[in-house]
């Protein structure tokens, strides 16, 4: 772990002479965040100092680049500077992470890209890749945030390059987000374990979603949750695994414009609202046992009476039929 | 050292507002991210010179309407230069955000927009912020004259907000049609000779008119003419040879726009009180 007391003395120096760190995990920055940012150090200048380390030609940062792009902005003579030693790679990513994911909420993208290099590094330094608890020990994550890195790390380089390429895009031309992708590979894990014939295609499979998607056949990245209720109903609702998989195949088929809702209602729908009146119908046949237990038919309210006598009549009509 | 912008999403605005840059104002040294003037507390994203004192400033931005603009408005009007601003934003941005681009525009800020696929395309364009005159400003000084020359005024305005000192010798223009009437109505009532007003003469028609006795208590208003039109009827040919005189052109551009509605106003009332029925 890197020394934390080798902090050195704070400086005023001007932003042109310290330069973003190439390492640093933190890849987008928000207008909305920034202008915040630059309207308060406007107001009341930098409060926190920024960390640096001299390096051959100035300084390069360790923490704080959103202050230092806002006192380039404001063209600040000087910034605030704590000047540490050079810390080794590792060091510096680890650092990173402790300082800055800890603060605020990063995209997963930005944790993930650097997360294969810590795990890179610890293995060089200590033989042994590092585990779920220890990654998060190391950087400070959760180990939910780790494992949904970890769903980003496992994407093909080509969908990691356009999702970078989204996220390097203004924040109003960004189509596909991160949370597409999460969605999509938590969605497609849970029906490859239930059907894994798709395994072998699950690439191909891959394009023709991010197609449906920048279509707006697939009009929201939540609509994935669909697709895993699908690939569930095989045990949950007891659906025939060929129905499940003409369902799946219809939205799986580039050729055909079967939305993931348009197969859920087709499908499953149904059976998932069944399995829900099952749940409310336990739960009112628990609630009026009680009532006659503690007996309470007294003090039921007339609104709920009325309520349950329009179901008694509606019961009455399903079930004689 | 230049940085790297405020966002993220900076270099791909920035990369098709330099081809544009680079497309309409025939490649002028673009500076990305470099202080324009040490005066100055912002680092816009790139500027460049049209000429040697029209300097433009171009600003990216996710949004139509970034906040260094409201931050630094005053600090540009300090620096007592020509300088024109641009937003850069994606088209999406300024397709969900008129409020901010009116807002923008009254402001008296150029907004350019770049497309999905990195095209540039201006939307609207502006003036140096040293001669912004606001449509509050413009409509208050009109409202008390009659509609057609209202309408006329209106059509030198639209120039000013391209061209200023066009725009401004454009009201020259409507002040001399203004003296030649008066001027032949002076004519009419025998109170000049019939050639000393004709078009393109409004000089000899005003010395003339300040020697008739029945346009005594008019004498101010005329004095007053001459003046305007001496100073600005050619205001549009003459090119500044320095960034001084290019700053004093631009700012009498603006106090000469003001002043000649306001003289017209003046010189049709005097003519009015008279007695002159030329149209008023």
């Amino acid at each position: 772990m890197p020394d934390t007391t080798s902090l050195k003395s704070l400086k005023h120096v001007s932003p042109g002479e310290i330069k973003a760190n190439p390492e640093n995990p933190r890849l987008v920055f928000r207008q909305e965040e920034m202008e915040a940012l630059m309207r308060s150090i406007d107001a009341h200048g930098i409060q926190v100092p920024l960390t640096v380390f001299r390096d051959s030609d100035g300084y390069t940062l360790i923490d704080g680049e959103r202050r230092w792009r806002c006192a380039t902005k404001l063209n600040l003579r000087a910034v605030p500077v704590l000047v540490r030693e050079k810390p080794s790679e590792l060091e510096n990513l680890v650092l990173m992470y402790n300082i800055h994911a800890l603060r605020e909420q990063w995209d997963y993208y930005t944790i993930a890209s650097k997360l294969e290099r810590i795990i890179q590094l610890y293995y060089e330094d200590n033989g042994t890749r590092p585990s779920e608890t220890t990654l998060s020990e190391l950087t400070g994550l959760s180990r939910g945030a780790i494992r949904r890195c970890q769903l980003i790390v496992d994407l093909p380089s080509r969908f990691k390059k356009l999702l970078r390429a989204e996220l390097e895009k203004p924040k109003a031309q960004q189509k596909l987000t991160e949370d597409f992708f999460l969605e999509m590979e938590k969605s497609l894990k849970t029906v490859t374990r239930r059907i894994t014939e798709y395994e072998p295609r699950i690439d191909e499979i891959r394009d023709t979603l991010v197609k449906k998607f920048q279509a707006g056949i697939i009009p929201a990245v939540t609509d994935f949750r669909h697709l895993s209720k699908i690939a569930t109903a095989i045990d949950g609702l007891g659906v025939a695994q060929k129905t499940a998989r003409r369902a799946l195949d219809s939205v799986f088929d580039a050729n055909r414009k079967t939305s993931i809702r348009d197969a859920y209602e087709a499908t499953v729908q149904f059976g998932y609202t069944e399995q829900k009146v099952g749940r409310y119908a336990t739960s009112l046949s628990d609630f009026i046992d009680s009532v006659f237990q503690e007996d309470k038919r007294e003090e039921l309210d007339d609104d709920l009476l009325n309520d349950l006598k329009q179901l008694y009549q509606r019961l009455r009509r399903l079930l004689e039929n | 050292m230049a940085s790297v912008g405020l966002t993220s999403g900076t270099p791909i605005l920035v990369d098709a507002a330099k081809k544009y840059v680079a497309t309409v104002f025939q490649g002028p040294v673009i500076a990305v991210n470099a202080i324009v003037d040490q005066k100055l507390n912002w680092t816009p994203t790139l500027h460049f010179k049209v000429n040697d004192h029209l300097t433009v400033i171009m600003e990216a931005s996710d949004s139509p309407y970034p906040l260094i603009f409201n931050l630094r408005r005053q600090d540009i009007l300090r620096l007592n230069e020509p300088i024109s601003v641009y937003c850069v934003c994606p088209e999406e941005s300024f397709l969900g955000n008129q409020a901010d681009v009116k807002r923008l525009i009254a402001d008296g800020y150029g907004l350019i927009t770049v497309d999905a696929d990195g095209n540039a395309l201006r939307r609207t364009g502006c003036i140096p912020l040293l001669q912004q005159i606001t449509n509050e400003e413009f409509t208050s000084e009109i409202r008390a004259l009659p509609r057609k020359l209202r309408s006329r005024l209106a059509e030198a305005f639209d120039r000013y907000q391209h061209n200023a000192p066009s725009g401004t010798a454009d009201v020259a223009e409507v002040f001399e049609g203004l003296v030649l009437r008066a001027g032949r109505d002076c004519i009419k009532k025998g109170w000049i000779a019939s050639g000393e007003a004709k078009p393109g003469l409004p000089a000899k028609t005003l010395v003339a008119m300040r020697a008739v006795s029945n346009l005594q208590n008019a004498e101010a208003a005329i004095a007053a003419a001459q003046a305007f039109i001496s100073m600005y009827r050619n205001l549009s040919h003459h090119f500044p040879k320095n960034k001084k005189q290019a700053a004093k052109k631009y700012r009498d551009c603006r106090h000469g726009f003001l002043e000649g509605l306001k003289k017209i106003a003046f010189f049709r009332e005097a003519m009015r009180n008279a007695g002159l029925s030329g149209n008023f």
